[in-house]
């Protein structure tokens, strides 16, 4: 009865819950476990089953270390005597032991790579714990490089990464709390907080959030984000990606949680509000008056991104009055060669650009370094040169390009690529006005949006004027003493301002 | 997403549907006027002369002149529209000029009707030419490829320097219309291939009455308002320690002045002005021995006395042509309680008005005197 119970549940969706009841118990012998276990895996031909005297081990052929499994689990077992469980216990040369009765366990022990110790009659499984290590070694951070700062990135090993994490902050306050996503991936993933750090209130917010999830597969955390961000539609990133473990650190020690999911070289940091998108590790580890002048920059630079060709298209299309005199004869020379009306042109070459940004992404590294040569000929001087475009544009749209690409955070970079085709359009139908609607409707959808139920426009909007020494600017560390209100940290002080100069 | 598509629907709407409404004006399809020139005819019409920067780098030259006639100037500008190739915009207009004849009929009308068009800016420099616009603007210099940004240039840069009083369009208006101010006007005119200020126009109200100097210039506005950077070239005598008379010419520049005048009687009008400049000696041309500091102070005193005589003759030339530029009448407007002031009372009253004035100089550095 329980056989067909068992298999019907394997062919049809049926609840965790009810799967728990039914299959609960082991079979009390191993001819039955191996039934059972092969119906559950579907007759799979990796699922290998091993039986001396009264032990039978069971493990999935690729997922375990084979030398571990000779060495210290069958070699350290004899097969003349029979076993029983606290022998077996006290004889496997292996750290990570567990016992199991229920075979919903074993079975997903056995997937991560566990191998299955039965003892005939028992209604237990002594699961050994002996994955093959498969993972590629710590490299450095390829998307996000820093100058002066670590050189490390995370891998697409969870318990690599939470390693890596822990270097950097030791202590047992460090909190790791494990969730299981995905009905068919059980993908693993850690909370990381840091307890009497980050506020309680923003972690049971998160909690709740996580329990929400019901999804079948989770192979990245960049899924993860979009699933928990507040507002689904928004454009607008909510949580920082990060693969840089210095990052997600001093984001913990501020009082903001992380989330690493297994297989996956990106962490989630949040609450992050919109400027901290903008904020880079480097910018501690320099001296406070390079960092501030570093992130105005950045500032400066996503406004020239998203306004600079808007700003082009709409003085040559409808305010020829503002155009400084100096620039009136160099502007019109080089348009009026050009057949298309000004916002074709900017659309055209915007588009060309991406297009280049997009095939270089995608490329193969060895063809990729000739694509950006052919790129920047085709279009520096053949565009020009076939009077398609003109050439003070094309300073202007690489000026875009290249200013979008400063942003720390390469979501938001290309946010900000996406962002500046609607206001060029606005630009090339409206003028001044359109951008000022394209600029006034992000700003009230900036400001309506949250970050895990946190202000996104924080510290400006609600104004918190203490925070904003390390806004914009970063000022010395004897004034950002404070945490960032953003994460209502319970300990609000980092340190003594006046021991800290 | 029903909440995101009711709040966004009509703006996508809107912006489909009404995208058509705005006028285009591409830059390369427009003519832009940068300079315009007015010229009263006998027959009371007014000539325009436009110079209307058209782009295009086959052409020689970029610019086209086009004079045109009409009774009002933005009639002259579609009578314009008829001689040139590209619709005429004047969203790029720098400068502003009338000839002495418009200019002693009255320019208001004229800069008026600058003022409405939203398009011009009013930051846009207002002249007054000796001879005829037309000539001034048509003739072909030898050395000046575009005559539009010469002027624009020229006002620009003598402004900078604080060689002539401000006179952009704002400014003009401004004094225009506040009681008990008269607005001064660039003179400008055309000697064989350049173009030079002869000094200044002085207006009562809006009309021309009178000229100066750019060295009578220089002391319109000291009064009027304050130097920051100005500069002058001075001959006066002066005595030194020993008794002995010299004539000497001083550049000074970089003068720093600043003005407090007083209304010291009401009925009969009396300002005190007290004049504060600070000045660098710049040149010296005459035998004075600048290292004996007590030389120094006389020569300060010289300054300061040359200064004054030379200032109560412009004053008393412009309290003959009836001009106030230098701004008494704001003072005596705000001295007097319910004056309630119209331009002619004031006008009357500035003719006989009295005053007494009284400079202090002083030289800041005097340079190394090796």
């Amino acid at each position: 009865m329980k056989k067909r119970e068992i298999k019907k549940l394997l062919n049809k969706d049926v609840p965790v819950e009810k799967v728990q009841q039914i299959i609960s118990d082991i079979p009390l012998n191993s001819i039955k476990l191996k039934e059972l276990l092969i119906q559950i895996f579907h007759n799979t031909s990796d699922l290998k089953f091993i039986k001396f005297s009264n032990l039978t081990l069971v493990y999935i052929d690729n997922q375990i270390d084979k030398h571990e499994l000779n060495k210290n689990i069958i070699g350290k077992l004899q097969k003349e005597r029979t076993y029983t469980i606290p022998e077996i216990v006290s004889n496997l040369a292996v750290s990570d032991l567990e016992e199991s009765n229920e075979i919903q366990f074993v079975v997903l022990s056995i997937l991560k790579g566990s191998a299955g110790v039965y003892i005939e009659g028992e209604k237990k499984i002594i699961l050994a714990k002996i994955p093959s290590e498969n993972s590629r070694s710590i490299t450095k951070p390829e998307n996000e490089s820093q100058v002066i700062g670590p050189q490390i990135g995370f891998n697409e090993n969870l318990s690599t990464n939470v390693s890596i994490i822990r270097k950097y902050i030791k202590t047992p306050d460090l909190c790791n709390e494990l969730f299981l996503f995905g009905t068919r991936t059980n993908t693993p993933v850690s909370l990381l907080y840091i307890k009497g750090v980050a506020s309680e209130e923003l972690i049971s917010r998160l909690r709740k959030k996580l329990r929400k999830i019901k999804i079948d597969g989770m192979l990245d955390s960049a899924v993860l984000n979009q699933l928990i961000n507040d507002d689904y539609l928004s454009i607008f990133p909510q949580m920082l990606l990060t693969e840089r473990p210095d990052r997600i650190s001093d984001g913990l020690l501020n009082g903001k949680i992380a989330l690493i999911v297994d297989g996956s070289t990106m962490a989630i940091l949040c609450p992050m509000s919109f400027l901290e998108f903008f904020h880079s590790r480097e910018d501690y580890n320099v001296r406070w008056p390079i960092a501030t002048f570093v992130r105005l920059l950045r500032i400066m630079a996503m406004f020239l991104s998203v306004f600079f060709t808007a700003l082009y298209v709409a003085a040559l299309t409808f305010h020829y009055e503002i155009i400084p005199q100096a620039l009136l004869v160099p502007l019109g020379e080089s348009r009026s060669r050009v057949p298309f009306p000004p916002l074709f042109e900017a659309v055209l070459l915007e588009f060309i650009i991406e297009l280049l940004r997009e095939a270089g992404a995608r490329l193969p590294t060895k063809v990729g370094q000739t694509m950006g040569i052919v790129g920047g000929i085709v279009i520096g001087t053949a565009a020009v040169q076939a009077g398609f475009t003109s050439n003070i544009l094309i300073i202007i749209v690489a000026l875009g390009a290249l200013a979008s690409f400063t942003t720390p955070s390469y979501t938001m970079g290309s946010l900000i690529r996406i962002i500046r085709f609607p206001i060029l359009f606005l630009a090339g139908f409206w003028g001044f006005y359109g951008i000022m609607f394209g600029f006034c409707l992000t700003l009230i959808h900036l400001l309506r949006l949250s970050t895990l139920e946190s202000p996104y426009m924080a510290p400006f909007y609600p104004p918190r004027l203490k925070d904003w020494s390390d806004s914009v600017v970063r000022l010395p560390f004897n004034l950002t003493y404070k945490r960032p209100a953003l994460t209502r940290p319970r300990d609000e002080q980092k340190y003594d301002p006046d021991e800290t100069k | 997403m029903k909440r995101w598509c009711t709040s966004f629907f009509p703006w996508i709407v809107c912006l489909i549907l009404l995208s058509g409404c705005a006028e285009k004006k591409i830059l390369e399809e427009i003519g832009l006027i940068t300079t315009v020139g007015y010229d009263l005819e006998k027959d009371n019409k007014v000539k325009a002369t436009l110079v209307v920067l058209q782009i295009n780098p086959e052409a020689a030259r970029n610019i086209d002149v086009i004079a045109s006639k009409a009774q009002t100037s933005k009639g002259s500008r579609l009578d314009a529209n008829l001689k040139a190739s590209k619709k005429l915009q004047s969203g790029q207009l720098r400068v502003a000029l009338y000839n002495e004849e418009i200019s002693k009929k009255g320019i208001k009308p004229y800069a008026d009707t600058l003022a409405r068009d939203p398009s011009i800016s009013d930051l846009i420099y207002i002249g007054v030419v000796e001879g005829a616009t037309e000539d001034l603007l048509k003739h072909d210099y030898k050395n000046i490829p575009d005559i539009g940004q010469h002027l624009f240039n020229l006002i620009g840069q003598l402004t900078d320097r604080e060689q002539i009083s401000n006179s952009t369009l704002q400014e003009v208006r401004q004094s225009y219309y506040s009681i008990g101010i008269d607005p001064v006007l660039p003179l400008i005119k055309r000697s064989g291939n350049s173009i030079i200020v002869t000094g200044n126009a002085i207006m009562r109200n809006d009309k021309m009455v009178g000229k100066l100097s750019p060295d009578e210039s220089f002391f319109v506005k000291l009064i009027r308002d304050e130097y920051r950077t100005g500069s002058i070239e001075l001959t006066f005598p002066v005595k030194d320690i020993r008794g002995k008379k010299h004539k000497v010419t001083t550049v000074i520049d970089t003068i720093k002045s600043s003005k407090k005048v007083k209304l010291v009687d009401k009925t009969q009008p009396r300002f005190d002005i007290d004049l504060d400049v600070k000045g660098r000696l710049l040149e010296l041309q005459g035998e004075l021995d600048l290292k004996n500091p007590k030389n120094i102070q006389l020569l300060e005193k010289a300054i300061g006395l040359k200064l004054k005589l030379e200032a109560q003759k412009v004053i008393a030339y412009c309290q003959e042509r009836n001009s106030d530029v230098f701004g008494f009448g704001e003072t005596y407007r705000s001295s007097v309680r319910f004056a309630n002031l119209t331009r002619k009372e004031w006008h009357q009253k500035y003719r006989t008005m009295k005053y007494g004035i009284s400079v202090d100089f002083k030289l800041i550095r005097t340079g190394i005197t090796e």
